[in-house]
């Protein structure tokens, strides 16, 4: 309901690189002196957002976000930066779906510097299984019950997918429709 | 074959029910884990993980303890089809104790994850990152431990046969503690 009239009503952008992207799960982050706190993170865009009408969204191309971001990649790197939300005692840290108050300490944790795009047919990314709960040194899973449902979904999904991937070459002049 | 010794050794005998209650754990936990999105999944898949490199060790150690030791001889009275079951079953025992945990490790590395044994403590993929190899070896995963179990419980059939049928000395070589009374049945 709240992410249907945000939608509605937030500014809409005509790039990846405008744009804020947040965890929605919350982890558990150790500090340097190994104090647990639970968060949520966020990437914020170094870019300034320009709205675009909707209207104008749709007369482009069907993936002109992915043509948009390769180019302005190659202008010059991307960057956003990695801000952590500490949930207060009592916030809602089990449930993706409840947004906590805006006042909760934010923290800056580091830079997301994107410099290079690979496409996702013949790029390194493609046959990894992004799972949720794969996590490094110095953060778990918290209390939400969802990177452990995606990561069982996703390793699933990840074995119907490596079973076929004979089916979806590597190379467009492999492919056979 | 060792003649002449009518039991296995402590040694043999301690890993022989140590590994079955390992064994038994990680076929249940296995089918646990793949029927579960709760947060209990990566609780077992935690336990999965290490548990299964420690059978591919004891397997190994046993392995080893086999070749040194070897076994009792069968009864000589024992149906030639018998002998041929238990040879049989005994090399896909040991083949599945020690495949099991490789084809995991394997698929594991075939997909490029982290083979995280718990904290930070990870082991070294054994196959390079592959599609192809993914697909083979988490089906062979997910199928050969129903093979597994189905030998396990023939292995306890023959047991129980050996034991309470023929009463012909063959469980007592592996039981826990001593039974008299295959060696002398009563009655």
């Amino acid at each position: 309901m709240a992410f249907g009239a945000w939608a509605k009503s937030a500014p809409w952008t005509g790039s990846y690189a405008e744009e804020r992207f947040n965890s929605l799960n919350s982890f558990v982050f150790a500090d340097s002196s190994g104090a647990e706190k639970t968060v949520r993170w966020s990437l914020l865009p170094a870019a300034h957002p320009v709205p675009v009408s909707p209207d104008d969204l749709a007369k482009r191309g069907l993936d002109f976000l992915e043509q948009e971001i390769t180019e302005r990649v190659r202008g010059g790197p991307l960057r956003w930066t990695m801000v952590v939300t500490v949930a207060n005692p009592g916030d809602p840290t089990a449930d993706p779906s409840q947004a906590w108050p805006e006042n909760r300490r934010a923290i800056e944790a580091g830079t997301l510097t994107v410099q290079r795009i690979q496409a996702e047919r013949d790029g390194p990314c493609r046959d990894i299984n992004f799972d949720p709960t794969v996590l490094p040194s110095g953060i778990r899973t918290s209390d939400d019950p969802f990177p452990a449902a995606r990561s069982a979904a996703y390793a699933k999904s990840f074995d119907r997918r490596t079973a076929e991937a004979k089916d979806y070459p590597r190379t467009a002049t492999d492919a056979k429709p | 074959m060792i003649g002449g010794r009518q039991r296995f050794t402590l040694l043999q005998r301690l890993l022989h029910w140590l590994m079955a209650v390992c064994i038994l754990a990680m076929l249940f936990i296995g089918v646990g884990m793949v029927s579960t999105i709760l947060p209990k999944y990566l609780t077992l898949v935690s336990i999965h993980k290490p548990l299964g490199i420690a059978i591919l060790v004891l397997a190994l150690v046993r392995l080893v303890v086999r070749l040194r030791y070897g076994a009792p001889s069968l009864p000589a009275d024992l149906p030639e089809p018998m002998k041929l079951a238990d040879y049989l079953s005994h090399y896909a025992l040991y083949g599945l104790m020690i495949g099991m945990p490789l084809i995991g490790w394997g698929m594991l590395s075939a997909a490029a994850y982290p083979v995280v044994l718990f904290g930070d403590v990870r082991l070294p993929a054994i196959l390079p990152h592959s599609d192809s190899l993914h697909a083979l070896l988490w089906n062979a995963h997910f199928y050969l431990p129903f093979a597994f179990f189905a030998l396990i419980l023939l292995h306890v059939a023959a047991a129980l046969f050996h034991a309470l049928i023929r009463r012909d000395g063959v469980f007592g070589a592996m039981a826990p503690v001593s039974t008299h009374d295959e060696v002398a049945p009563a009655e």
